[in-house]
């Protein structure tokens, strides 16, 4: 028995549909919380949703929470200071673990060394280890440096416990690169480094970016060295800033506030996933193209 | 440019010995083959040439220079790869050009020589592709533009032909061999493809275990093997290496072997008088069915020009024999065998030619 050719038309149109019925409910899941998110930030009461105003993105103009409350006020920080202090963070680990990791990951791919294994070993270990786990210890290291309280301290500490998933993922990057490729650049007329710039490093970009991205975010989204680390709170983020509005033990809880500072701190992480969103699938689908 | 290999050992960590006391010249201008099977040490001894692997002991001489410190950037060498190993990321152009661009060649020389290359090759309409969008055959042009256009003078190939098809592939050795006459650079080639290695080399050199087995002629390596892994590794198909016991009767030689007995002839006998234990080495083509008694045939492939048997032996061995096309023979006929023993050979029991 064969179909005419109007069934399988009617067959492929409703398995299109029955799939984006289930991409529609899957997509719901994550973006309910977000729309109510976003609603409650444009909400003129602060608790429930309720109309809609710009009142609550009031800040955006100087920076300052409560500006009709000076002692309330002053327990916060500047909104701008931390958003400055996320960006550094973020950056800073992005910068350091990108660059860190795609030479580690070249000579740990292509290089034999003595400890090599036992090295690559350790660095499984420690990306499993909690960050919570290494508080005290880092606490310690960080009060004995002078670092404690500041954000080159935190910086420090979040490149650490960065940077061993990124040596591991940039090294299985080369290791999918030929010895061929790397061989015919040296012979070329590439050294080492002319080898390593102009070929190597090109071959695994799409990694090297999705290594920039997940830093940048794991930086930027940071919330347990900052809270345990810092006590002045011009050296918060973001993170800290949202987390002591809940805390507050003063006045009213302002959700709608909350959400305003919620939205404004989700900003560049939507951008990057606009923008970002292209090369990361290249990643995932095509890696290195042979 | 002449090369000169000295007592080249060399040995990776953990003690493998992959190359062992490789002493070879090769000649300005000559096209010269790597030949052994698959970990014999070829590739490892191309690498050293290159300068990617330092040799553990010996030396290599570029002309009367020792370049064993030498940096593989610095030796001016174009090389092929059985990948290819074309840059994935570059265009076919950009390819090309990144051998002239890491020389710092002005501009417009660069896209002078890269289009003289290109036309040569007949890829001038693919400059603007990238190596994915190309073909297998067409990549290996790419790559042998790559390691043309700047001039080197020396080649290194490593099995280049291996990845294409056969048909192709005859194509291209020819052309290769056409091209390496026309430039007259110097040519290491490796392959494990004793067809390939005939065809192409103006000599041979057998590697085995990381140990040089005999160097010469095609036409050499061919009718004189100087060991029985020689002989059985060139030529297609494969001699016959026969177990031999050499025995003697009222002032007569004879070859014990197959279950039958085989008089020498003179010349055979007065250097083996003194042997017992022997190898007797057979080409297909050399062997010889008569009319006769104690052999089977086995199987007949028909080839067109010329037809293959198996025949088999008293003793069970099966010969591999070479036949014109019009010798008609049907499956399970009884024959005689003899030998042309113009050109059969005798080996030590160790493997060594004594005649």
């Amino acid at each position: 028995m064969s179909l005419s050719s109007s069934e399988v038309v009617i067959m492929v149109k409703t398995r299109t549909i029955l799939l984006y019925l289930v991409a529609v409910i899957v997509a719901l899941v994550p973006l309910i919380p977000l729309g109510l998110l976003f609603a409650l930030a444009f909400s003129e009461h602060p608790i429930h949703i309720k109309g809609f105003t710009l009142a609550n993105f009031e800040f955006l103009k100087t920076g300052v929470l409560f500006p009709n409350d000076p002692r309330y006020s002053k327990l916060y920080p500047n909104v701008y200071t931390s958003a400055m202090n996320t960006l550094l963070l973020a950056l800073g680990n992005m910068l350091f673990v990108t660059l860190i990791s795609s030479m580690a990951g070249y000579v740990i791919s292509r290089y034999s060394f003595r400890g090599r294994s036992a090295l690559l070993g350790t660095f499984l270990v420690i990306h499993g280890v909690p960050a919570s786990v290494l508080l005290i210890a880092l606490y310690y290291i960080l009060k004995v440096t002078g670092l404690l309280n500041t954000l080159l301290g935190v910086v420090l500490a979040k490149i650490a416990v960065d940077l061993p998933l990124g040596v591991w993922v940039l090294k299985g990057f080369y290791d999918g690169i030929p010895w061929d490729t790397e061989i015919a650049a040296l012979v070329d007329g590439a050294g080492r480094f002319g080898a390593f710039f102009r070929v190597m490093l090109p071959l695994v970009l799409p990694g090297v970016f999705s290594i920039a991205l997940f830093s940048f975010l794991s930086g930027w989204g940071e919330f347990v060295f900052i809270y345990t680390f810092i006590q002045t709170s011009t050296n918060w983020t973001m993170s800290m800033l949202i987390q002591s509005l809940h805390t507050s033990e003063m006045g009213a809880l302002n959700l709608a506030l909350i959400a305003a500072l919620s939205v404004f701190y989700l900003i560049p992480v939507l951008v990057l996933f606009v923008f970002g969103e292209k090369y990361l699938v290249k990643v995932t689908i095509g890696g290195v193209k042979g | 440019m002449r090369v000169r290999l000295e007592n080249v050992t060399k040995v990776f960590r953990g003690g493998v010995e992959a190359v062992r006391d490789l002493n070879l010249e090769v000649k300005n201008g000559e096209f010269i083959v790597l030949l052994g099977p698959s970990g014999c040490g070829k590739t490892t001894t191309l690498l050293m040439i290159a300068g990617v692997y330092k040799p553990t002991r010996g030396y290599i001489y570029f002309d009367d220079q020792v370049v064993n410190d030498l940096e593989p950037k610095d030796r001016n060498i174009g090389m092929v790869f059985q990948s290819y190993a074309l840059y994935p990321h570059m265009s076919v152009y950009e390819n090309i050009a990144f051998p002239l661009k890491l020389k710092k060649l002005p501009k417009e020389e660069i896209d002078r020589k890269v289009k003289e290359v290109a036309s040569m090759l007949r890829i001038d309409n693919l400059l603007n592709r990238h190596p994915r969008q190309l073909s297998g055959g067409q990549q290996q042009r790419v790559a042998l533009a790559r390691a043309i256009v700047k001039e080197p003078s020396l080649f290194l190939m490593d099995e280049p032909l291996s990845n294409l098809d056969a048909k192709i592939r005859v194509e291209v050795r020819a052309e290769l061999k056409r091209l390496q006459k026309d430039l007259g650079i110097t040519t290491i080639y490796v392959t494990h493809d004793q067809a390939e290695a005939l065809s192409l080399a103006d000599r041979i050199a057998v590697l085995n275990e990381g140990v040089l087995q005999q160097v010469g002629t095609p036409d050499e390596l061919y009718n004189k093997p100087l060991n029985t892994f020689v002989a059985g590794f060139i030529g297609a198909p494969a001699a016959n290496i026969i177990d031999a016991s050499i025995v003697e009767e009222k002032e007569a030689l004879y070859f014990e072997m197959l279950g039958a007995r085989f008089p020498a002839p003179k010349d055979y006998a007065e250097v083996l008088r003194n042997e017992a234990k022997v190898y007797f080495m057979a080409r297909p083509e050399d062997v010889r069915i008569t009319e006769g008694k104690g052999f089977t045939i086995y199987s007949i492939e028909w080839l067109g020009r010329e037809a293959f048997a198996h025949v088999k032996a008293p003793d069970g061995t099966l010969l591999r024999v070479t036949l014109p096309a019009e010798f008609k023979l049907t499956v399970g006929q009884e024959v005689g065998v003899t030998f042309n023993y113009a050109k059969t050979h005798v080996y030590k029991s160790t493997g060594e030619l004594i005649i």
